[in-house]
Parts: C-alpha cells; structure tokens; sequence
C-alpha cells in the first residue's frame, strides 16, 4: 500500500527502530504497525521496554543519536495534502522542523524537563507560535495568553508570565498541553501524559485533552502503560510487548474480547476498584525479557500459559485478522490445528 | 504502661510531624511543613490497613515515624510486642535496636532500596548479622526467605543489578521478613513495577500474610491495589486523616467529601464504566500554613462557615451494622455521597 | 490457563517464577550477574582507550622515578666544565661508514666563532660512541641500600647528553628524572594528605549534619576564599629558608594540601548527604545497624569510586601549584631539584633562543599533567557502573 487510505492521517508500517550501543543491539522495535484515523484516539499501551516511547519519538524523529530507524515507512497527510514518508526527512530538515510542533506535536511525561526553567511560559509558548505561524510578538503573546485560558489555568494574563517552577505539577502539564497546541497541531502525541501526576489532577488534565480533542477535531496517540486511561480515554487499543503489537482492535475488542494471552492476562491482571477484597489478582508470570536478549519465536512463550507447541519457541506469529478491525499475532488465532493443540495444552 | 484493646497491635494517637523551615545564614526555624498534623488511627492484629492520599498529603512521612526513621514531633505510636505493650514515640536509640526487629519496612524503588555493592546474601543476611546471628545460619534462613519469597536461593551470590523490578521488590521483601516482624510498613510497594509484575508481588504479600501473621500498613496512592489488599482502608489529606472504614464500606459509601472525589477520579479499566469526575476546583492547601477550619475545605462544594472556622475531628459516624467509620466532617451526617459499587 | 484459583496455589507461582529465572544464560552473563562494583568499573573504564594508555603511561613514569638513579646515567648534581650549555646529542643508527646496529652519538667539541667570541658546538663526527645499555658508571645506592654501579644506558667515554646540558655542564637528561621523583611524589603526597582532611571533615560535615556541618562548611568557604596563589605566595614565604630540603619538601606539601582539601571534603559531603537518604541506608538503619557499620559498610564503598575520580584529577592541580611555586622561586629550592625549580633557570632570554632544551621539563609538566586529567576523565565516567542500568 503505497498512500495511506483516504482518512487515515497517519499510518506506520513495519517500523523496526535498533538501539546501537556497546553492550550490544537493543531491537526497541521490532516492525510496528499502526494507523490514525483522523480525529480518532488511539491507545499504544505496553510494559517498559515494550517500545511504545521508541515509536513515538520516531513519529517525530526525535531518537537519540544511537537510535536508528532501519525498516518500515511513517507516512504522513501534512496539511498540504502530500502524503509524506517521514522516515525519508532528516531530524534536523526544514520540513521536520515544520511538521514537529507544527502539524504534530507531543506531550511528556514530565513537565518540568520539557520547560527550560529560565524563560516564562509566555516566552517559550510564543516562541513556537513565531516560529510556525509567522505572528509577530504581541499577536503571539494574545495567542499563548489564549491557549492557558484554553487549558483551565487561572488568571492566563498574570501567570503567563511566570517560571515554570511558579507552576505546581498539574498546572505545568496543562502550560505543556497549551504549548503543544498552541500551532494548531493535527496530531498530538501524548506519551504517559498523565504518569507522573496524582490521580485527581490525572483526571483533570485527562478530561481537559478529551474536550479539546473534541472541539479541535485532533488525532491523539495516547501512550501508556495505564489500561484505565486507555479504556476511558481512546478508540482504537494498539497492545505492545517487546517492539511488537501484539494485538490490536477496538477499545471494546480489547477489553470484552482480547485473543492474545498477553492482553488477556494483563487486563485480568490488574486490580479493579470495582473489584472485590481479597480475590487474587491473575498475575503474569516471570519478567519482562531484557531488550538485548529477545526470546525467538514469539516474544511472550515464555511468560505465556496458553503455550502449546514448538511453534511458538521458533515461529513468530504474524497478525491475524479475527475481527472487524481486530487484529492478533499468535498461533492460538493462526489456524485450526494451532487452536485444537491449545485445547489439548489445557 | 500504656494501654490498648488485646487484639490491637499498632495504636497511634495524636501523632505529629512537622518539618522546620530554616532561613538566613543563622538557619533560623521560620514556620514548619506540617507533614503529619494530628493523625488518629489503629490495625488490629493479623490485618492490612490501607494508607491512600495523595502526593505531599504526609502518608510517606506518617509510614517513617512509625518505623521511627524520622522522629515524631508529638504524639504516642503504641505498638504490641511480647512484652507487652510500648510506646515507640519515646524510645532511645539503644531501646529502638530492640524493638526494630518487629517492625519492618518495604520501599517503593526496588533500585535504590537495595545497596548495589553487596550480594543478595549480605543484603538479606545484614538484619540477621545485626541480631548475632552466625554465618552459617545466615545463610540457612536466607535461602529459605529466598524460597519463600519466589527466588531460587541458588542466586544469593549475586548483585542486584542482575534482577528485574520485580525481583528485587521479593528480595526487598525477603530482608524485611527476615526477623519475622509482626507488622510490615510497605510504603507504595507495587508502583513502581510493571502492570503485568505488580499483581505477583500483590499475591506474595498477601501469601505471606497468611503464612507469617504478618499486620501491614499499606501506603499507596493507588485505590484499586488497596481496594484489592487492604481490610481498612484511612484517607489522608494534607497532614489529616480525613475518613476510615472497613474497605468495602469506604469503597461503596464513601462519608467524606474527598473521598468521593478520589475514587470518582479513578478511571476503571473497562469501557463500559463511565468515568463521572466531579473536577476538584483549585490547590492542594499548603501544609505549612496554619489552618483554623478544614484543610479540603477551600476546595468543597459543602463547605460552609463552620468549615473554615473549626478543624473537624476524626468521630465515629458507624451506623447500626456497620463497624468502625469514621470521618473528618462536620457534615458527614447530612451529606449524600456517591461511592464505587 | 495458569492461574491460580485458590491460594494454597502459591507455591505453584513460586516453581514457575524458579523455572523462569532458570533460563539459560551464557558465560559473559553469568559473569555479570557476579560482578562486583570493581569489575564492573573495571569493564567500563577499559573502554576508554585514552584511559587506559594514560593510566599506562603513568603507571610507566612512576616506575621510571622509583629507580632514577638507574634510569639516569650521572649525577644530577655533577658539573661538566667543557660541556655547559651543550645542546641535546642525536641518537643516530646511520654515519659516514654506513648504518650501524648500536645506536651512537658522534662527540660535542667546542669552537670559539673568532667574530663573535661565542662558543659553538660542533659535531666531531670522527668519533663514533655506541650507545651501550646496562653500563658500569657512577657508584651509587639503590634506595640507600643496594650498591650498585650499572645504569641502564651510557656511553663507554664520553659523554651523552640526551637533553643538552645547563649552564653549570648538567646533564638535562638526568636532572629531569631526578626532578620527576619530587615533582610527582609531592602531587601523590599532597593529595594523600587532602584526601585524608577532606574524608574526614567533609564525612563529619555531611553525616553529622547540623551545627558541626555549618561550622566546617564556613571554614571551607573562608579557605576557598582566598585567592590561592597569593596565599601559597604568603605560606612558603613563611618556610625558614635554613630548613633543610626535605623538610621543606613537606612544607610545601603540607601548604598545597591545607588549601587543596577543601574541595575534596565537599564532594565527600555531597555525597554523604544524598546517600544518607537513600532507601538503601535507611533499611540498614531500620534492621538495627550500627552508625559505623553504616558507614563502612555501605557510604564509603558507594562513594569511594568517585571520590578515586576526584582525586586523580586533583593530582594535577598539585603538580601544577609545586611547579608554579618553584617557578617563582618560592617553592622548593636548589640543590633540590623538582620540574619548577628546572624551568626557573629557563626564565630568561638566553634560554629561549639559545637554550631550547633547558624548557624540556615543562614538556614533562604539561605530559604528565594532561595524562592524569585523562585518567581522571575515563574513571569519572567508569565510577558510577549502575548508572545506565536502571531500566
């Protein structure tokens, strides 16, 4: 497929991100695929060292200089309408430059590292307003003032003109978010937004970037490892382990009818505020693998407790459509013998 | 010597902490944070009580003095040993050595709260070395907390930096046990690890509950963990203990303004339960401002004059059949507040 | 499906979770998981190939200055009338006669220039004298104790300049080696002696906390406050120039370290202060552990690798202050000789456009200087090995 369908704004394809360094090649992802219809929310939810951040920054082109893209296509509709492949623009090209924080920007996880401590906000909120919209100063500081009105902070017209560090924590993700929509981006991008933050102000800031993803008809990528953020907040559940996406489908496929064991265990394994005291919690057994050491086959046998055959130690499951939409990678959804073996595991 | 019911083994009463705020080249104390501010509470034997809030509410702080790794400022901590009953508050630091072999502590950061440069032995094994334990008997109760824990003892020459999160919240949890404690502070144990991880430790704990008599006080920020492990659960905000009560009658009818509103935050990880939060207006109070009324006050749509006006003290509000709840609210009669089912 | 549906199954957790950490690991790995800091310092510093040749290198000097006396072929204090100011001899393989396999030098002969009344040097390319290696020379004591005569290079007759010689007839040569043992034995003492003020007062600041800390803190910062080189200026004006060498060796040592500490104790109490914090330490306390079992068994390991780094990059500042002092001619004195007392007698016009050879010391000073200030380099970056391992 060489343009992305007609309303998909942002789709990758098989992207494989290799971290180099001297202990050796960490595979952070292992060809990811994935598509954001325009205006939708989609979840990539995933463990740590899953690849969900990689893939992100690699959206952006912001890896680390040891961080190489060496497969697959991010293919882009900029606002000019050209479908671009933005594996092919160099991190520091003009284009980029335009389309980061331009047409695609992102949110942390931690506010206070992505606010350099010794501008106010209104300075650095105006700075990229000038520099993707062409506005002079002032029209760009009414823009910022604005933005902080937008997002719910108080008193906008004296505290734009504060530090960062003036801010409490709930309030610098919300300066964050005014930034990152300051130039009217299509895409946001929103890795572990809400992580660092205490349940109430999470919900604060998490119903803020709802509402304004409604009235601004944005696409968000919502990465996370929270499955409660997930459900409540996106359309579309992309399940990550080890740089693969394992499974993948509407946030009601994923959580009334998940195939793979992996998404299985980890919604069963999660406790519930509904739940009751006392019911043991279904856990997944063993440990993340390290990065630099992939299991062959697939990447979960190990852990998993629907293993049922030589297959999974040396084949790697490719995705299977078992849905509308719904796609899973494992051996158990491949093919008829696959399932009977399952049941006889059991 | 001070007194409590049998069945209680931790008791805590009117327990303080504030910090000082020094100033100017003479380092003068102007004004204190007031991290823990009059906290009331008790865990009968054999239970979990859970400690939830907020960050900076003080349940970190509170889950320290009681350990006695910060000393309280006032207050009692009344705590059950074979001996009897004795108040931690007040002991010296030779009469604390005693003691520390009953109260153990599990840290949140499974990196920092292992030292780097000594093997799973030496760490498991320096409480034991502490009470003069041998060598070889070491060595012999090690590889059995190892066991008990989930860990093949055959590892106990290695450094932390060959385990995972995980692993090495169990051999956190190994060193706390290995004096067989009768209560286990566990401040945040699980929020650091990994979705698929944290319910393994979660069900460990709970194993060697049962296993050892343990009593834990369960400090976390996360209401669905404490839903799932605690018998009771207390809510603190800013330095307060503002609402306890037995876990599922906290969770479903909640008596406390906050309360409702913490668990109202909570997104449920299932699409079919709307998420229904009423947004909190304004800021967290600043524990080091001196307070006449309530601190939740500024922020709550119940609050009238009184509130502002007179701390609320923590009172039993228990209907008949219920046991044990009690609020700091000076409505929490007239109030209608909603809960989780 | 694998989960446990009653809790008496929690041992079956527990054989699956054995089973898992069993999985196979190769050599390197299991190597790894045994690793003690040191090895894994160890195996991060190795990387650093300008370390490691620096440390080399280094490793290489200190042993050529155990043995200058050896090393050297004279005296660093005997004079040769016929031959001062004598530039450096060639060390040649190929003459008139063809090529040779013992390195020689042809012989240094005097000429007056008839206009000018300067002497000159000219090579006398009539003799050949072989350079041998192990040769009989000038009695001396090994260490002051072993007599011994054998030098590891010279000349059978002769002379051998390699560094040219003084105005006094020197050799350059062997007053640079001679010069060396003071000079990087002064750096290695005076940091010893800061290392031991700054562990000591910094530690008692850091773990004490409280009154001591701010009055140890003021002292240092009154210390720090001084500009330095006058201070030194000040401090060895004070040393009674009657005071024999050696102990004005030491003078000047004890002076170098009295201001160099405090910069050591600070990091010592920076460190002392976070790690003091860290939840490691505090579950050592919890589990009823002494102060001074806290204090040896976890603070100082956890710090001592760093604190290595610090003071290999300190030495070079010590050098450097002796060289100055010296320089100036307040350090150390003659007959002493030390790299700055060296370049002192450099100081002049004469010897930057007659005399190149006489500024060799400072070639020594400056290789010697930037070799620690790599060592350093690759050890602070090799001195926290768990820094990038947190996930």
């Amino acid at each position: 497929m060489n343009k992305p369908v007609e309303n998909n704004i942002l789709e990758v394809r098989d992207l494989e991100v290799k971290f180099f360094s001297d202990e050796g090649t960490v595979n952070a992802a292992n060809g990811v695929n994935f598509k954001v219809p325009a205006g939708k929310s989609i979840g990539i939810v995933g463990e740590s060292g899953c690849g969900k951040t990689v893939t992100a920054y690699s959206v952006l082109q912001l890896l680390p200089s040891t961080g190489k893209i060496t497969n697959g296509t991010i293919k882009y509709q900029a606002n000019d309408g050209n479908v671009i492949d933005l594996t092919n623009l160099k991190s520091e090209s003009r284009a980029m430059r335009r389309i980061r924080g331009g047409e695609i920007s992102m949110i942390f996880q931690e506010p206070m590292t992505s606010f350099s401590p010794v501008h106010t906000i209104c300075n650095q909120i105006s700075e990229a307003i000038m520099l993707h919209q062409h506005l002079s100063k002032q029209k760009a500081r009414l823009r910022a003032i604005e933005m902080l009105e937008l997002v719910g902070i108080p008193n906008a017209k004296r505290r734009v003109d504060e530090y960062p560090f003036q801010f409490s924590g709930g309030m610098r993700q919300r300066a964050m978010i005014a930034m990152a929509l300051a130039c009217n981006p299509k895409i946001l991008i929103a890795d572990e937004p809400t992580t660092a933050l205490d349940v109430t102000t999470q919900a604060q800031v998490l119903k803020l970037i709802q509402g304004i993803q409604d009235e601004l008809n944005l696409s968000m990528i919502l990465i996370t490892h929270d499955l409660g953020v997930i459900a409540q907040m996106v359309d579309h559940v992309y399940i990550m382990y080890l740089g693969k996406v394992v499974e993948s489908g509407s946030v009601y496929d994923i959580f009334d009818r998940a195939k793979h064991p992996y998404t299985r265990d980890l919604i069963q394994s999660i406790p519930k505020l509904h739940g009751a005291r006392g019911e043991r919690v279904t856990s997944i057994a063993g440990t993340v693998p390290s990065t630099y050491k992939l299991p062959k086959g697939c990447a979960f046998h190990a852990r998993c407790s629907d293993m049922f055959g030589n297959i999974c130690r040396t084949e790697t499951p490719l995705p299977i459509e078992v849905g509308s939409d719904h796609y899973v990678s494992c051996f158990l959804h491949s093919r008829e013998e696959g399932k009977n073996n399952a049941r006889d595991a059991r | 010597m001070p007194e409590m019911p049998d069945n209680v083994i931790l008791s805590v009463k009117n327990l303080k902490k504030h910090f000082p705020i020094r100033k100017g080249f003479l380092r003068r104390s102007s004004g204190a944070v007031k991290a823990v501010n009059g906290v009331d509470f008790f865990i009968p034997s054999g239970e979990t009580l859970g400690l939830v809030g907020e960050s900076g509410c003080g349940k970190t702080t509170l889950g320290r003095v009681i350990v006695r790794a910060l000393e309280p400022t006032a207050g009692q901590i009344l705590f059950r040993t074979s001996q009897g009953v004795i108040d931690l508050a007040g002991l010296g630091k030779s009469e604390l050595k005693n003691v520390r072999s009953h109260i153990q502590m599990i840290f949140q950061d499974p990196y920092s709260s292992l030292n780097q440069r000594m093997t799973i032995l030496d760490i498991i094994s320096e409480p034991l070395i502490n009470f003069g334990h041998t060598r070889k008997e070491c060595e012999e109760r090690v590889s059995e907390l190892l066991d008990m824990v989930g860990l093949n003892p055959r590892y106990m020459q290695r450094y932390p930096h060959s385990f995972s999160g995980g692993q090495r919240q169990r051999i956190g949890i190994a060193r706390a046990l290995a004096l067989n404690p009768s209560l286990v502070v566990a401040d945040e144990p699980v929020s650091a690890l990994d979705v698929s991880v944290q319910a393994q430790v979660l069900n460990l704990l709970m194993d060697l509950q049962k296993q050892m008599q343990l009593t834990y006080l369960f400090i976390s920020h996360d209401l669905s963990v404490v839903r799932y492990i605690c018998d009771r659960v207390a809510v603190m905000y800013v330095g307060y203990i503002v609402e306890m009560a037995g876990t599922d009658q906290l969770y479903s009818k909640p008596r406390h303004p906050y309360t409702s509103t913490l668990l109202s935050a909570v997104p449920e990880a299932s699409p079919h339960i709307p998420w229904n939060y009423s947004v909190l207006s304004g800021e967290v109070a600043d524990p080091a401002a001196d307070r006449q009324g309530c601190a939740f006050a500024p922020r709550c749509q119940y609050a009238s004059d009184i509130c502002s006006q007179e701390i609320p003290s923590l009172h039993d509000v228990s209907l008949p059949g219920e046991d044990g709840h009690y609020v700091a609210c000076h409505f929490a009669d007239k109030i209608e507040l909603e809960g989780v089912s | 499906m694998f989960f446990t549906q009653n809790p008496e199954d929690n041992l079956a957790i527990n054989d699956r979770q054995k089973e898992l950490l069993e999985e196979e690991v190769d050599e390197t790995e299991e190597q790894f998981y045994y690793a003690t800091q040191w090895q894994l310092m160890w195996w991060n510093f190795r990387k650093h190939r300008l370390a490691v040749g620096c440390g080399i290198l280094i490793l290489f000097m200190y042993l050529m200055v155990l043995v200058p006396e050896f090393i050297a072929p004279y005296e660093p204090s005997t004079r040769n009338r016929r031959y001062a100011n004598a530039p450096p001899q060639r060390v040649r393989l190929v003459s008139d006669q063809g090529f040779h396999f013992r390195p020689f030098v042809y012989d240094l002969t005097q000429e007056i220039d008839p206009e000018t009344l300067q002497r000159n040097y000219v090579l006398d390319k009539s003799t050949i004298k072989p350079i041998r290696f192990f040769v009989r020379g000038v009695d001396y004591k090994l260490w002051g104790l072993i007599p011994s005569n054998i030098h590891l290079f010279g000349v059978d007759d002769g002379m051998l300049f390699l560094f040219g010689t003084d105005r006094l007839g020197r050799d350059m040569f062997t007053r640079v080696i001679y010069a060396a043992r003071i000079s990087m034995s002064i750096g290695l003492i005076g940091v010893f002696l800061s290392f031991v003020l700054g562990l000591t007062l910094g530690g008692i600041s850091g773990y004490l906390g409280g009154r001591v800390d701010n009055i140890i803190q003021r002292i240092m910062e009154i210390i720090r406050s001084f500009p330095q080189i006058p201070l030194w200026m000040a401090l060895s004006a004070a040393i009674p120039p009657h005071w024999s060498p050696v102990r004005t060796y030491f003078a000047i040592t004890v002076i170098l370290s009295v201001i160099g500490w405090t910069n050591l104790a600070r990091q010592v109490r920076s460190k002392i202060i976070s790690l003091k914090n860290e939840d490691f330490v505090v579950a050592a306390q919890l589990s009823g552990t002494s102060e001074t079992r806290i204090v040896t068994r976890h603070l100082i390991p956890s710090f001592m690798s760093h604190i290595i780094a610090v003071i290999t990059l300190a030495i070079p500042t010590m050098i450097l202050a002796e060289t100055s002092l010296s320089f100036l001619g307040i350090g150390l004195r003659p007959p002493v000789v030390s790299w700055g007392v060296l370049l002192q007698q450099s100081q002049n016009l004469y010897a930057l456009t007659q005399a190149p050879w006489l500024m060799i010391p400072g070639l020594f000073v400056v290789v010697y200087v930037l070799a620690f200030s790599f060592l350093g380099d690759g050890l602070r970056d090799a001195a926290d090995p768990y820094g990038g391992m947190k996930r």
